[in-house]
């Protein structure tokens, strides 16, 4: 439903809670921490810290952080027209540059005035505002979007692409870092390891993704057209899904290196207990329930009327899979094409556990070195490229569902 | 007088545990409409499904030209034959226009020769092409959707149309209107139809044969004036119902009583005479006089302008000659 401008919205709840979240942060929680080395527990540092602000006489620090949030908390607790959703992204948007930009200068002016010691690291109140904040944005970018008039939309992702060119700069320019997150995340991608990390775990999950498609699609049709085989492969899929993916992926590691012994020369090509071959065959495994279930609902979803007008006029049984099953079911199955896709980008993560690469590899060697860095490392990139399949798919799908079946019955036009 | 198009000859189908039809035999002959009808589970609608062989017969043959319907694949022989359904089963992906071309694109026309048929089909359902075209089937009301339908089955001009209950999901105002319309378009199109429904007022008022069905036999075959006034049995006669007087007054067009007149001197300024068009029938001409005062009505042609009159005198004198058929049968 499309509100008019000038109608009384609900509270915003979203915004309040990132809002609260973020004076309740900013004002109690540990903003920057400080230790020899990563593995010491070090000394906290809180906004209110007399020390910490002095490190940085020049900014106007608190009110940098605690303002926007002040602000956004009064916009969502009027219940505002649909325009304050601009209010509360420039909030949101201005208090995450805020938060970021004045926690790298403390960190740049302790370290240069040797308060802070060698290793120093984002807090948890930190986090918490960066958090808060993002809910602000996010909450005024819900509200705007149900407003016929911000037709602007491209102007949301301002922030986003200044966040992500800052944080390139960072990473690849900047001079090496005394904050030990950052310190991690330079040198990763200077020698190039999060590149090559990050395209293991594309190509991973694009490899078993589109294996699961052309498998479930076909058992789909199949099960469309038997009824047990639709009750069989959607029995087993759902079996497999239970799963633990650890017992999945180690339960497959023993018939891989079992044909890698028999037939050596699949060594060759990488096929053994161990590497891709093993993690990609319980990927695709993973990722046959929503395209099974979603394919066979799809085409049993086509009105039993259009199946009997298209054998009536003479379509073979291909034309009438092609022409009108598969073009009514698509959007069906490209919801449940989307869902694989996002579920395997996820579980590719575990791949490394048999040494099938990708994002994987830092995550599980922050955990042997107790490393948040590291675990940082392979968790945001993996979280980012999911929502980027996510939305990559969403759009793909409502581009692709057939216009004549956006509309609902009965609407004239 | 014509050769017959469609020969059921001793036609069988049996499911596991009943017969649905039961050794059918019937000629339906070149440009004629033919009603199946009987009560829900008579076989009319699996009869009407081998001739197009959605349904295959145990036993028994179906000639369609003098040719068994199984002597080529069954998709061939269903693009030479159109087919409504009550459902109507337009597809919801498609525009109105590819909806009504999908038969012509199986059949691998040029696109140009697609769109032409496609804007004449649509003129011919009393649907505006260049409205209508590009729009798509949730856009449609029920009664538009199944002017599509019809369309759509006539695109590859096809012989033979079978309707399977094609308005039996409409409102009755829409129902009647698209009966009209199909004795309209039946008279510029002249195809055999073969028609199913459970509603006697449709089957009289479309057929030139009805077929009554029970129990996958067939009970009688014939014009629906023999049907009202020569029942086969009582089962025929109790499936007609009471009113076989009105029903009758149903066959008689206005044309063929009316008395042609000038509407000046015989129109007194104090009334205004009651009109049915051309195309009615006596039963509305009998509807419009009782709702006059049973004064005369005037009859009158598409432009509006009277073409003739139905006396009270005449009007009556029909009546009479029923009742006594009805008493005397």
């Amino acid at each position: 439903m499309i509100s008019r401008p000038d109608a009384r919205e609900p509270r915003s709840q979203l915004a309040i809670v990132g809002a609260a979240a973020t004076l309740g942060a900013a004002a109690g929680l540990p903003w920057i921490q400080s230790a020899p080395n990563p593995l010491a527990l070090g000394s906290r540092f809180l906004v209110r810290n007399a020390n910490l602000l002095s490190l940085i006489r020049d900014w106007p620090f608190a009110a940098l952080i605690i303002v926007p949030a002040v602000v956004a908390l009064i916009v969502a607790c009027r219940r505002s027209p649909a325009r304050a959703g601009w209010g509360l992204w420039t909030a949101g948007s201005l208090g995450l540059l805020a938060v970021w930009a004045t926690s790298e200068s403390i960190i740049a002016a302790g370290q240069a005035s040797g308060t802070l010691a060698r290793v120093a690291l984002w807090g948890s109140g930190l986090w918490i505002a960066l958090i808060g904040y993002g809910l602000i944005a996010y909450a005024g970018v819900l509200r705007l979007r149900r407003s016929p008039a911000a037709n602007s939309q491209w102007l949301l992702l301002l922030p986003i692409v200044a966040i992500a060119a800052h944080a390139a700069w960072l990473i690849f320019y900047s001079e090496p870092a005394g904050n030990w997150l950052l310190q991690v995340f330079q040198q990763e991608a200077r020698t190039g390891g999060i590149q090559r990390r990050i395209g293991e775990h594309l190509w991973l999950s694009a490899i078993s993704t589109a294996l699961s498609i052309l498998i479930g699609i076909a058992l789909g049709i199949w099960g469309y057209h038997r009824e047990r085989v639709a009750r069989a492969s959607l029995y087993v899929a759902g079996v497999i899904l239970t799963l633990p993916s650890l017992a999945l992926f180690g339960m497959l590691m023993e018939p891989f290196s079992a044909l890698a012994r028999a037939f050596p020369v699949l060594r060759d090509y990488g096929i053994g207990g161990l590497g891709p071959a093993p993690a990609i065959t319980g990927l695709t495994l993973y990722g046959l329930l929503p395209v099974i279930r979603n394919t066979y609902t799809g085409l049993k979803g086509v009105s039993a009327a259009q199946v009997d007008a298209a054998r009536g006029m003479g379509m073979t049984g291909r034309q009438l899979m092609f022409l009108v099953l598969i073009p009514h079911a698509l959007p069906v199955i490209l919801a449940g094409i989307r869902q694989t896709a996002v579920m395997l980008t996820g579980i590719a993560a575990l791949a490394q556990l048999i040494g099938g690469g990708g994002l994987g590899y830092y995550i599980l060697m922050g955990i042997n070195r107790a490393s948040i860095a590291h675990i940082l490392l392979g968790a945001v990139p993996a979280v980012l490229v999911a929502v980027a399949v996510d939305l990559a798919l969403d759009w793909l799908g409502r581009r692709l569902t057939p216009k004549g079946l956006r509309l609902s019955k009965g609407v004239s036009a | 007088m014509s050769q017959p198009i469609i020969v059921f000859d001793g036609v069988t189908k049996t499911y596991a545990a009943k017969t649905a039809v039961d050794n059918l035999n019937l000629e339906i002959n070149h440009g004629q409409t033919c009603v199946f009808i009987g009560p829900s589970g008579c076989g009319k609608t699996t009869s009407l499904r081998m001739i197009n062989r959605l349904v295959e017969p145990t036993s028994g043959r179906i000639l369609i030209d003098g040719k068994p319907n199984d002597s080529a694949r069954p998709e061939e022989l269903r693009r030479q034959i159109g087919y409504v359904i009550q459902g109507v089963g337009l597809f919801d992906h498609l525009t109105v226009a590819q909806n009504v071309g999908i038969v012509p694109r199986l059949l691998g026309w040029p696109k140009q020769r697609i769109d032409e048929r496609v804007d004449e089909l649509l003129t011919l359902v009393g649907l505006d092409p260049a409205v209508n075209r590009n729009k798509f089937p949730r856009q449609l009301s029920g009664g538009e959707q199944q002017r599509v339908g019809v369309a759509r089955a006539l695109a590859a001009d096809p012989p033979i149309l079978l309707m399977d209950e094609p308005f039996g999901a409409l409102d009755p105002i829409t129902r009647e209107r698209l009966q009209d319309e199909l004795i309209r378009i039946q008279q510029v199109v002249k195809k055999t139809i073969v028609f199913v429904t459970h509603d006697i007022h449709e089957a009289i008022k479309l057929a030139d044969r009805i077929a009554i069905m029970r129990n996958g036999r067939l009970v009688q075959y014939d014009t629906p004036e023999a049907i009202l006034w020569r029942p086969a049995d009582e089962f025929v006669q109790e499936f007609v119902g009471t009113d076989r007087v009105l029903k009758a007054l149903g066959l008689i067009p206005v044309w063929s009583v009316m008395e042609p007149g000038e509407p000046g001197p015989k129109w007194p300024g104090d009334w205004t005479a009651s009109t049915v068009p051309v195309a009615a029938t006596l039963r509305d001409a009998l509807s419009a006089a009782i709702a006059n005062g049973m004064r005369d009505t005037a009859v009158v042609d598409e432009r509006g302008a009277v073409a003739g009159w139905i006396r009270r005198e005449r009007l009556l004198t029909v009546l009479e000659d029923l009742q006594s058929r009805e008493v005397a049968s």
